[in-house]
């Protein structure tokens, strides 16, 4: 075996963290300053230590103030820092299956059913991954709709919603 | 008399072949997730969480332990066989398990590490079951502030665990406590966070979250990556099973097999520290007391032995804050509250008293594991390796398909599943990061603790803060999350002073 292969660890000097944790920081702060219209606080009246919003002030505070350093740094950014984040480069293969999962399991999920679901969704994901040979893009997809509708549909017996398009 | 019934009662529902069936099915998933790299048992068990829910507790809890104990002897073989550790904890293993392997010890160093999973799995139960008892009587002493003390010490250690990713690791653990928030607050009933919908007004579920971090979230990493970066796999096994002379010489390291269980229970015992520390803490132990401790590194079979002993001792520890003061120190075990709280069980000091029978069934329970872990990896340990040649596509694939579907098998909701593949996004992007994203799953589960019994500290004293400081217990807690966050900034500081 190759002992060569290295290992990509994220850049902790990425200035891809700061963004985040400003990103955190500032959504802390909107929830802060909006905390009465994101809490009810209309029906009996509580001392601040009893009342629903001293555990939210408290950790939402937290999270804005640990994140203030990164908002520094993103907005005066050091000598140092770049944008490179790991080197694996963009997330092709994630970003095209991802939608799949979506749409099959989201929207396409009561319109087409449980079975058509599934396999489309293995069937187009392994497309779309490559995969060309007839057995890996017909015939695993189906042996795996099969084994999955018998385990949800027989042996747990769970109710799928009836679909609009293709009830079988 | 009275306590021989339930031992009694907790041995027959042990062996109900219901029970059985999920304790063997839980253990050979558990090997099979531990064995690939990558997943792990977290993986395994928000995987089957959705389907535990179908079973009876004493069933469910013996497949999610089987997944726990399973994958940390799984983990151990990829990193003697080809360096590749299967769990993270499994790395000092990799230290002196390859070399042997590359020495043609291959036998040797696998039955190091199978041997000392199994001790460091029997060791820990035993003290469990010794000191769970005893905890549960210090526990039923606790009060308020004292549980609020003890839960935020179990996340100042697992925030202090990810040091080099401090601020992070904070404001993801607020982040998990913010989301706990969401709903109805059970004190005042008031809605929080709910953003006018209906839908969260009964709160964010854990099981979207976990298996969306976990499940969704893992397999979108594992498309892009090969599960071993090698594309020669050698095994080093003429056979299907383990040589028994080579496992009679490992047994005889009695003294290695003992520290390390002990070490790698009291670290699973402390909330938030982990298997890693566990296994760390077992191999430098073996190391310093070791007649031989330059042969560290460079094949010593006591490494193997004393990194797995630590690492499998780290369920039954783990157990045991879960079983007596309720609190999860670890979020593998935090996943498993879910499988109590379905079944009207409450983890905490009563447990033991109201419930001895489940309470000797997941002792039963332990300890059957871990011998079944061990002879199936005994007879069966090439089958199980070959696991690590299955094309991730298939394996990325299918789990996505049956966590998403697991999960609307909870609540036949499809909103579940969009939670699930929002916080797989996330997910992805914090493993990309590697951010310490388990802290947000840690503050989830303990924010509800933190906060009622924050608020009912304080109702208790008008508001005076000072209430956390005056019971001894909640004192001595206090110091020690103190000097968990201050000896740590002392040692950095020593270090870069030279």
């Amino acid at each position: 075996m190759s002992d060569k292969h290295e290992i990509k660890h994220a850049n902790p000097k990425s200035r891809v963290h700061d963004l985040l944790m400003s990103i955190i920081g500032v959504f802390a702060a909107v929830l802060l300053f909006n905390l009465n219209s994101a809490i009810d606080t209309k029906g009996a009246t509580y001392p601040f230590y009893k009342g629903p919003t001293i555990f939210p002030i408290l950790v939402l505070s937290i999270m804005f103030i640990f994140s203030l350093p990164a908002m520094r740094r993103l907005l005066l950014p050091p000598p140092d820092n770049s944008w490179y984040l790991d080197g694996k480069g963009i997330p092709y293969k994630p970003m095209r299956i991802f939608p799949l999962l979506a749409v099959f399991f989201l929207g396409g999920f009561a319109f087409i059913g449980l079975e058509l679901s599934v396999f489309l969704f293995l069937f187009i994901s392994l497309y779309m991954l490559k995969h060309r040979s007839l057995f890996k893009l017909l015939v695993i997809p189906v042996i795996y709709t099969i084994i999955i509708v018998y385990l949800f549909k027989y042996v747990l017996n769970i109710y799928f919603p009836t679909p609009l398009m293709f009830n079988f | 008399m009275f306590q021989y019934i339930y031992i009694i009662q907790g041995l027959q529902a042990t062996l109900t072949l219901d029970n059985i069936l999920a304790l063997i099915f839980g253990t050979i998933v558990g090997i099979i997730v531990g064995i690939l790299p990558g997943m792990g048992p977290m993986v395994g068990m928000v995987i089957l969480l959705p389907f535990s829910y179908y079973l009876a507790p004493s069933a469910a809890l013996s497949l999610l332990l089987g997944i726990y104990c399973g994958g940390y002897f799984g983990g151990a073989i990829p990193a003697v066989l080809v360096r590749t550790p299967g769990v993270p904890s499994s790395m000092m293993t990799a230290l002196d398990g390859y070399p042997l392997t590359q020495k043609g010890e291959g036998q040797l160093a696998l039955s190091a590490a199978i041997v000392g999973s199994f001790s460091g799995g029997i060791i820990s139960t035993i003290i469990l079951v010794t000191l769970a008892p005893i905890m549960a009587k210090v526990a039923a002493s606790f009060s308020s502030p004292d549980y609020f003390m003890v839960a935020i010490f179990g996340l100042v250690v697992m925030v202090m665990a990810n040091k080099e990713r401090l601020a992070q690791a904070i404001v993801l653990t607020c982040l998990g406590l913010w989301f706990s928030t969401v709903g109805v607050d059970n004190q005042t009933l008031a809605l929080r966070f709910n953003f006018g919908t209906v839908i969260l007004q009964n709160g964010l579920d854990i099981a979207p979250m976990c298996l969306g971090f976990f499940g969704i979230g893992q397999s979108l990493l594992l498309l892009e990556r090969k599960i071993i970066e090698t594309d020669i796999i050698s095994l080093s096994l003429s056979k299907s099973n383990l040589d028994f002379h080579k496992i009679w010489v490992v047994f005889q390291y009695k003294i290695t097999l003992l520290k390390s269980g002990v070490i790698g229970t009291a670290v699973g015992i402390l909330p938030g520290a982990g298997s890693i520390l566990a296994s760390f803490l077992s191999y430098q132990e073996a190391r310093r007391s070791s007649r031989h401790p330059e042969m560290f590194g460079k094949g010593n079979v006591e490494g193997c032995i004393a990194s797995e002993a630590g690492n499998n001792a780290v369920p039954a520890g783990a157990m045991l804050p879960l079983l007596t003061l309720g609190i999860p120190g670890d979020p593998i075990v935090a996943i498993m509250i879910s499988i109590f709280i379905i079944n009207g069980v409450y983890p905490g000091p009563l447990l033991l008293i109201k419930e001895p029978a489940l309470i000797n069934t997941i002792y039963f329970s332990l300890f059957l594991i871990n011998i079944v872990a061990f002879t199936l990896l005994i007879f069966f340990l090439k089958p199980f390796a070959m696991v690590v040649k299955i094309p991730n596509t298939y394996l990325s694939l299918g789990i996505m398909v049956l966590c998403l579907l697991g999960l609307y098998s909870l609540n036949l909701r499809i909103f579940d599943m969009g939670v699930a593949l929002f916080m797989g996004i996330i997910g992805y992007i914090m493993f990309r990061l590697e951010w310490p994203f388990v802290t947000w799953v840690l503050g989830m589960v303990l924010g509800p603790i933190i906060e009622n019994r924050m608020r009912e500290s304080l109702s208790l004293s008008e508001g005076d803060p000072l209430i956390f400081l005056q019971s001894p217990i909640s004192l001595s807690l206090f110091i020690a999350t103190c000097l968990v966050i201050i000896i740590p900034i002392i040692m950095d500081r020593r270090k870069s002073y030279g």
